[in-house]
């Protein structure tokens, strides 16, 4: 008889750990992946069944993004956009897709008076935000390049996958390329043969997150603090999978000349880096580009011109000025919450 | 069953239920140890994972990297103190000590992240 209770014992000691073990089995695991890829720090944090999947998916999502980058980079001479704006041969194997990347950059910038261009390229290569050599041009150089910086002369054939413009214009997807990387990330997620619940990936900054991690469907995205350095936040979003955000302020490039600071987000209607009282806009939207296009268009026109055109494209956004005053559009006022007291919510 | 021989008697509903609470508690605590590890520096260069650093047991000292990047390591912190990038950008970030830390040089393609679970927040938007 004793035996017999032992055995019992034995064997629901065995089931529970059979039971316990099987819970953790369930369970994802993370690992993440970084590289230098379009001037930017890229990671990407997967959750996968194994590591080898892990590891895989993360490898998948890079090479895609490095593929991006050989057809929207306007400085990598190998690139296709690159020969495009300076008159070479090209590649038309994904011709289309940068046709298509052209043009719904130039729609959601057409709202925006003409501040904002996907034929920007004339203008930031003056100023030398493209390479890092920057300089503050002389007012005719500014003119002359602003004169440059218009979106109606661009004719697109879509017959022959063709884009024409006029001379001296440049083509640009700088301010949305980083969204399109992400883009590119959640579109690969559903097309790998790895079995992952989730991932999240930052292009420079430009956020992805999608499915869930550790079943929880939750994700925490870290606002960047303008005036902290470069690893603080002083605000965090609780945002669901499948989402893009992005953030634009004016402490990612700058340079000082003669006791003033220019940055990089420029008024193309000016030639001036862009004033409209903010420090930086974080936009979350359905897709990277949007959110990416939306985040630079948002700091050039300041809150009040932005509400409509957020709520056009179900967009979000929170607004930081430089007395360190938020506001938030109504869609992420509950998602929002601020961690740094020196930081007060309008 | 006159009382004097169950399957299973009282004293053994006591040993099964300390048994289950003792397993139990494994995997609750093996659970926490995985989940609150201190952070781990990543160091990659070309995309290529170079060095992996537990910052808990990291004694002071300097690395210097074949691209001529030095990344030192100081009171489990670690940083860029020299790059022959000209923007010092990497430099400028100082010290990554928190699990999500990142810093890096553009240029150089090298980039140090902090690995681990204890964080929170799960990315930055910048």
């Amino acid at each position: 008889m004793k035996f017999v209770r032992i055995t019992a014992i034995m064997t629901l000691i065995t089931a529970l750990c059979f039971a316990f073990s099987s819970c953790s089995q369930i369970k994802t695991k993370s690992s993440s992946q970084s590289d230098v890829i379009m001037g930017s720090v890229v990671t990407v944090k997967t959750y996968c069944a194994s590591d080898e999947s892990n590891a895989q998916l993360q490898q998948e999502i890079l090479g895609r993004i490095r593929q991006l980058d050989s057809l929207i980079s306007k400085n990598d001479e190998n690139a296709v956009l690159c020969q495009i704006n300076r008159g070479l041969p090209y590649s038309d194997k994904d011709i289309h897709e940068l046709i298509k990347y052209l043009k719904s950059t130039v729609d959601i910038y057409s709202v925006s008076g003409g501040k904002l261009a996907v034929t920007s390229g004339a203008l930031t290569e003056l100023w030398g935000f493209d390479n890092g050599e920057f300089r503050k041009p002389d007012r005719d150089e500014i003119q002359n390049a602003v004169s440059l910086c218009d979106d109606s002369k661009l004719i697109f054939d879509t017959d022959s996958n063709t884009v024409s413009f006029a001379d001296g214009q440049v083509l640009n997807l700088g301010s949305v390329g980083k969204g399109i990387a992400c883009d590119k990330a959640g579109e690969w997620l559903m097309l790998t043969s790895q079995f992952c619940e989730g991932a999240v990936i930052s292009v420079g900054g430009s956020v992805g997150v999608f499915g869930t991690h550790d079943g929880k469907d939750v994700w925490n995205v870290g606002i960047r603090d303008p005036f902290g350095s470069e690893n603080d936040y002083f605000a965090v979003l609780s945002v669901k999978g499948n989402s893009f955000i992005s953030t634009s302020g004016n402490y990612e490039k700058f340079f000082e000349y003669e006791g003033q600071t220019y940055h990089h987000i420029l008024d193309l209607t000016t030639g001036y880096p862009a004033d409209s009282g903010l420090v930086s806009v974080t936009v979350k939207a359905d897709t990277g580009l949007l959110s990416d296009a939306l985040s630079t268009m948002c700091f050039v026109l300041g809150r009040e011109k932005s509400d409509g055109i957020l709520k056009s494209y179900g967009a979000d956004a929170v607004f930081v000025y430089t007395d360190k005053s938020v506001e938030v559009t109504e869609g992420l006022e509950e998602s929002l919450s601020i961690k740094n007291g020196e930081y007060t919510l309008k | 069953m006159n009382g004097s021989r169950r399957l299973i008697e009282k004293r053994d509903i006591a040993v099964i239920l300390i048994l289950c609470l003792a397993v139990g508690l494994c995997f609750f605590l093996f659970g926490r140890v995985n989940s609150q590890k201190t952070p781990v520096a990543v160091i990659t260069v070309n995309g290529e994972e170079i060095k992996r650093i537990n910052l808990a047991r990291a004694e002071d000292g300097k690395i210097t990297l074949s691209n001529g990047v030095v990344i030192e390591t100081v009171n489990h912190a670690i940083r860029f103190t020299e790059s022959g990038c000209r923007d010092k950008i990497c430099i400028h970030t100082g010290s990554l000590d928190k699990v999500g830390d990142t810093a890096a040089c553009v240029p150089m393609k090298t980039v140090i992240t902090l690995e681990g679970a204890d964080s929170d927040i799960d990315i930055l938007t910048y």
